[in-house]
């Protein structure tokens, strides 16, 4: 079983792998549970559980409709998130993360178990499932070419994303010609255009990517509009129905044949 | 020399006078964080700050630095070695990181010294600011590296009232203060009193559970125990633990090929990368997550003790707050306690 | 403004009509770097990116006709691959009729420099790329 229990520090939780009952006390489920879980059910050889937000519900249908995930093979508990909550940088306050406010539906499209929640947070998953569809466009007006510059090239993201699994990932470096693997500022934002691009009509929206960026960089922005476009031009959007066929025109990832 | 003080006018003068013949650095507001840059004047020094994202080791050993160029012509190979650079005055360095520059001394200098490193280190003058609001995730307290004084200051500068009391620590941080003596002061008594009670309540603000004596005997104990299988579990491998640590200091060689010229550069690295241990014929010792995830704790707490005779973790407590999976360094310490 | 560095991604095909209209003599714009693929399918968003990077003001990508095609026809796909692409150019501040498509038959040398110059043209109107500089989305 795949899912949450505290972390080290107020204002965390982080994933933790349950393998009997008596440990499932350690489970969690709060504002804090950040990270993408999904990306631990890929190569995973036994049947597991795994709880799943909104997004990670969307990650998973991606998934599946890769056949990374066996459908047959996992239990999904999907509890109604209320969003994931970051410390601001700022203040010293914790605030909805951006693109939890973008999101398009709190409750996982495909579970086996739904939790819905006593009647307190259902009302907010409701209210917070209408203040969405009202709309809460992605940022307009970012200056990407300057945000890119202040990537570390770490590549957390790459890593931190449920999505991306290719067995040889084109922009670690090993294709020299590419990007390098070390900081060239000129390829800064080779890298973040050619990984928008491996991500139009994929990206889920969990944050994951986000999350892990050391310098704060809201990839999620870029993605999503992108995204947008997608949908305008292909009518497909990602992480909704299992048995839609992600359009031929959006990128593969490449993944070895074993 | 005895303590001096300087007000924080008099330090945004000095500043405005050092930009003019020289690089000052000092903690910039970048995006949601801070970084080490190069200011214009005094104006642009900010102060107010618990610790940037990336630790000033980047001016000691950048993310990407020239070794040299060279070009063939007529069958001759010409290099150009990179020159280097003005002399830094680097301005407000936490204890944490000021101790981690030592660590890294010991690594670059000792029998075979790097070079680039040296050279860097050399033009480099350390001007460390105590820490008066250590985050929860600070823990220098446990290895002595913070919060008050770092073991690479030059000049150690604590805030009180009326200024900065100002302590040199080495020759280099002294014969900076002569050089500057007009923006200094003799600290006054109450400012020494006001230093000592600073002081003292920065250190007790920070938990002691953790020891950190005989931890390099204790992680010897425990190297085939099932928790690094455990642990490394929701390690997701990004590497950013390494990429802003301000002790880490793995590089890898690049080189750009542009048909008779060339340059090599070489640029941080991180043990976590699945490719790090690779070889060619294929081997590696390390090629699972565990065995990775264990190598960083293991050379932090157990081999560069061994080799180096300093533990190299400094309580920055960097990794703690920005791993995405929460692995805490503090929980592999505490676990043999 | 001085020719525009024009990097030209061709299919085989259409990459004929580049040697057509050599043998013809017929010229077309001096800052073209012409470089030949196999299909235009097979051009991946990276490529394009990179021509960026290195300096190109803009990018031509010619395929061939769908009325030339058996069946299926690739060039449609890379048609709505070089959009979402545009789209992503436009976000981060870089035009996007920088990113240029031309559709031309093999053996075509005058179509082929016809289209090549007016899609070069368009380019050159927008004047240079200082790819680093860029700021505001388009």
């Amino acid at each position: 079983m795949i899912g949450y229990e505290k972390g080290s520090s107020p204002g965390r939780a982080r994933p933790c792998f349950v393998s009997s009952p008596q440990d499932a006390t350690r489970l969690v489920w709060n504002q804090y549970c950040a990270a993408s879980l999904p990306k631990y059910l890929i190569g995973a050889k036994d049947k597991v559980g795994i709880v799943a937000k909104g997004c990670d519900g969307r990650a998973i249908v991606e998934l599946i409709k890769d056949k990374q995930v066996d459908r047959d093979r996992i239990v999904i508990i999907a509890p109604a998130c209320l969003g994931v909550k970051r410390a601001s940088q700022t203040s010293r306050k914790e605030i909805l993360a951006g693109y939890c406010e973008r999101c398009s539906n709190r409750i996982s499209p495909i579970a086996d178990i739904a939790i819905l929640g006593n009647s307190n947070e259902k009302d907010a998953a409701e209210r917070f499932a209408r203040d969405v569809k009202a709309g809460k466009p992605s940022k307009r007006g970012i200056l990407w070419m300057e945000e890119f510059q202040r990537c570390t090239k770490c590549l957390a993201c790459i890593k931190s994303c449920p999505l991306c699994y290719c067995t040889e990932c084109e922009l670690d470096g090993s294709l020299s010609s590419l990007v390098s693997k070390l900081r060239m500022p000129t390829e800064l934002p080779t890298f973040h255009l050619i990984r928008a691009m491996h991500m139009a009509g994929r990206c889920v929206g969990c944050g994951a990517c986000e999350a892990a960026c050391p310098a704060d960089i809201p990839l999620t922005d870029l993605y999503s509009r992108i995204n947008e476009e997608v949908e305008k031009m292909l009518g497909y959007v990602p992480g909704i129905d299992v048995n839609t066929t992600p359009p031929v025109e959006l990128p593969r990832p490449k993944v070895e044949k074993k | 020399m005895t303590p001096f003080c300087i007000t924080e006018s008099s330090l945004k003068h000095l500043v405005d006078q050092l930009a003019k013949e020289q690089t000052v650095m000092a903690p910039v507001k970048e995006g949601s964080g801070f970084s080490f840059k190069r200011i214009a004047n005094g104006e642009g020094l900010c102060l107010d700050f618990t610790n940037s994202t990336v630790p000033p080791k980047s001016v000691l050993l950048p993310q990407l630095e020239e070794l040299f160029t060279y070009e063939v012509k007529s069958g001759k190979v010409r290099t150009a070695g990179s020159t280097g650079g003005d002399t830094v005055t680097l301005i407000g360095v936490r204890p944490c990181d000021s101790s981690a520059f030592s660590v890294l001394d010991r690594v670059m200098g000792g029998e075979y010294i790097d070079p680039y490193y040296s050279r860097n280190r050399e033009r480099t003058l350390v001007l460390g600011v105590s820490c008066s609001r250590p985050e929860p995730t600070c823990f220098c307290n446990v290895f002595g590296t913070g919060p008050v004084e770092g073991s690479s200051d030059d000049i150690s500068l604590t805030r009180v009232d009326s200024g900065y009391v100002t302590r040199p620590k080495t020759k280099k941080g002294r014969e900076f203060i002569e050089k500057h003596t007009e923006y200094f002061r003799e600290a006054t008594q109450k400012e020494l009193e006001l230093f000592e009670l600073e002081s003292s309540r920065v250190n007790k603000s920070m938990e002691a559970k953790l020891k950190s004596e005989g931890l390099p005997e204790r992680m010897s104990k425990a190297f085939d125990d099932p928790y690094w299988q455990e642990l490394s579990r929701r390690c997701i491998e990004c590497g950013v633990c390494s990429f802003i640590c301000p002790t880490c200091y793995c590089f890898d060689v690049v080189e750009e090929v542009n048909g008779n010229q060339g340059r090599r550069s070489r640029g941080w690295d991180t043990c976590q990368s699945c490719k790090f241990s690779r070889m060619a014929g294929g081997l590696d010792p390390r090629p699972t997550k565990p065995d990775r995830l264990k190598h960083r704790f293991y050379h932090k707490l157990q081999y560069m003790p061994m080799t180096f005779g300093a533990i190299s973790c400094v309580g920055c407590g960097r990794c703690v707050s920005r791993c995405p999976s929460n692995v805490d360094i503090r929980e592999v310490i505490a676990k043999w306690q | 403004m001085s020719e525009p560095k024009i990097v030209a991604f061709m299919c085989w095909c259409s990459g004929s009509g580049a040697d057509q209209a050599g043998v013809e003599k017929i010229s077309y714009p001096t800052g073209i770097m012409p470089v030949r693929i196999p299909c235009s399918a097979l051009l991946g968003p990276e490529l394009v990116i990179k021509a960026f990077e290195r300096g190109a003001d803009g990018v031509i990508v010619s395929a061939c006709k769908p009325s030339d095609m058996r069946r299926v026809a690739p060039s449609r796909l890379t048609e709505a691959r070089l959009e979402i692409l545009r789209s992503l150019l436009k976000e981060v501040g870089i035009e996007g009729e920088r990113l240029q498509m031309a559709w031309i038959s093999s053996q075509e040398g005058a179509k082929f420099a016809e289209e090549v110059s007016k899609a070069a043209e368009r380019i050159a109107s927008l004047g240079p790329l200082e790819f680093r500089k860029v700021t505001k989305p388009v």
